[in-house]
C-alpha cells in the first residue's frame, strides 16, 4: 500500500515554478490548480476525487506549471516516481487505463488551444 | 506485490485490428478527416510536412511509440503527413474508451506509452506558457487555459480575446 497523506483545506502542495517529481491522485477533497497571471490568481482546474495531477513533472524534469492547493481537507495518494506508479496500477488495475485516457485528453485539448 | 498478478512481458492482448503497412506506404495525408490513433508495434512511422521540394520530417515514432492521438480526441483533419520507414505493424486505436481498454489489457506497454504523453504534455505545456505570456505582454489582461476543456480563457474580455476568436474562425 502507498501512503495517503492528508492536507487540511488551503494547503499548497506545490507552487508554480517549483522542482517536484511527485504525482498525487485525489482520495478525498479537491484541489485547486492555479497560476500567477499579472499578480492574479487565474484557476486552470479543479481536480476531484480519483483524479489526479502532477504527472508531467513525474514524466520529465521541467518545473512546476501551476500551483496547487487543497480546496478543503484533502487525501492524497503521494506517487514519487513510476516504480510506484506501477505498484499503484497492481492495486487498482482499472486506474491505469483511466489515466492513460485522462493523459491523452489533456494532452489533445492543450494542443488544440496552442 | 503479487507475483501471479505480474504482467507476462511482450505478450499483446487486443481484440483491436492490426494493420501492416510497406515500405514509403503514406498512413495519411495532410487535411484528411481521419480519428484513428496508431500505436506502432513493429518497424517505425515518419511524420512529416510536405515542402516545395522536399518533405519535412517532423518526428520519426519507433516501436512502441503512438501517433495520431490528438485527432482521436479533438474532430479536426490531420495536421501532418503519416508514412512507414520501413515494413511496419499498426495498432489501429479509434476511440478514447479503445485507449483505455487496450491499456487495462497491456500493463506492459502501458509505463513506455504514459511517458510518451508526458513528454509531448511537457513539450505542448512549453509552447503554451510562451504563447500566454506573449498574450499578457500585449495587454493587461490575464490569460490561461482550462486543462480539463483545453479552453483559452482571457480575462476580463479584450482585444486579444477578440482576435484568438478570429483567429479561430480563420483556421476553420
Amino acid at each position: 500500500m502507498l501512503p495517503v497523506r492528508k492536507f487540511k483545506s488551503g494547503t499548497i502542495i506545490f507552487e508554480e515554478g517549483s522542482y517536484g517529481v511527485m504525482m498525487y491522485i485525489v482520495v478525498e477533497g479537491s484541489v485547486q490548480l492555479y497560476v500567477i497571471n499579472n499578480k492574479k490568481e487565474v484557476e486552470l482546474s479543479v481536480i476531484g476525487q480519483s483524479d489526479f495531477f502532477g504527472e508531467i513533472e513525474m514524466y520529465g524534469n521541467s518545473p512546476r506549471g501551476f500551483s496547487a492547493r487543497t480546496l478543503s481537507d484533502t487525501r492524497l495518494v503521494c506517487i514519487k516516481n513510476r516504480m510506484q506508479l506501477e505498484q499503484f496500477f497492481a492495486e487498482y488495475p482499472a486506474f491505469s487505463g483511466k489515466m492513460m485516457r485522462i493523459m491523452g485528453e489533456r494532452l489533445a485539448t492543450t494542443t488544440a488551444s496552442l | 506485490m503479487q507475483l501471479f498478478t505480474k504482467p507476462e512481458k511482450n505478450v499483446l492482448k487486443t481484440k483491436l485490428p492490426v494493420i501492416e503497412v510497406a515500405t514509403d506506404e503514406v498512413i495519411f495525408k495532410k487535411g484528411a478527416e481521419d480519428r484513428r490513433m496508431f500505436l506502432v508495434l513493429d518497424g517505425s512511422v515518419k511524420i512529416y510536412t510536405q515542402g516545395e521540394t522536399k518533405e519535412i520530417e517532423i518526428a520519426i515514432i519507433e516501436q512502441y511509440e503512438f501517433f495520431g492521438e490528438i485527432e482521436m480526441y479533438v474532430d479536426k483533419p490531420r495536421s501532418d503527413n503519416a508514412k512507414a520507414v520501413v515494413d511496419s505493424k499498426l495498432v489501429v486505436i479509434r476511440s478514447p474508451s479503445e485507449l483505455e481498454r487496450f491499456t487495462l489489457d497491456n500493463p506492459w506497454l502501458s509505463g513506455k506509452m504514459m511517458a510518451t504523453m508526458g513528454a509531448r504534455q511537457a513539450a505542448t505545456n512549453t509552447l503554451l506558457a510562451k504563447k500566454l505570456a506573449n498574450a499578457s505582454k500585449n495587454t493587461d489582461n490575464t490569460a490561461s487555459v482550462d486543462l480539463k476543456t483545453g479552453e483559452l480563457h482571457l480575462k476580463p474580455d479584450s482585444n486579444v480575446k477578440k482576435e484568438a476568436e478570429e483567429e479561430r474562425e480563420k483556421s476553420k
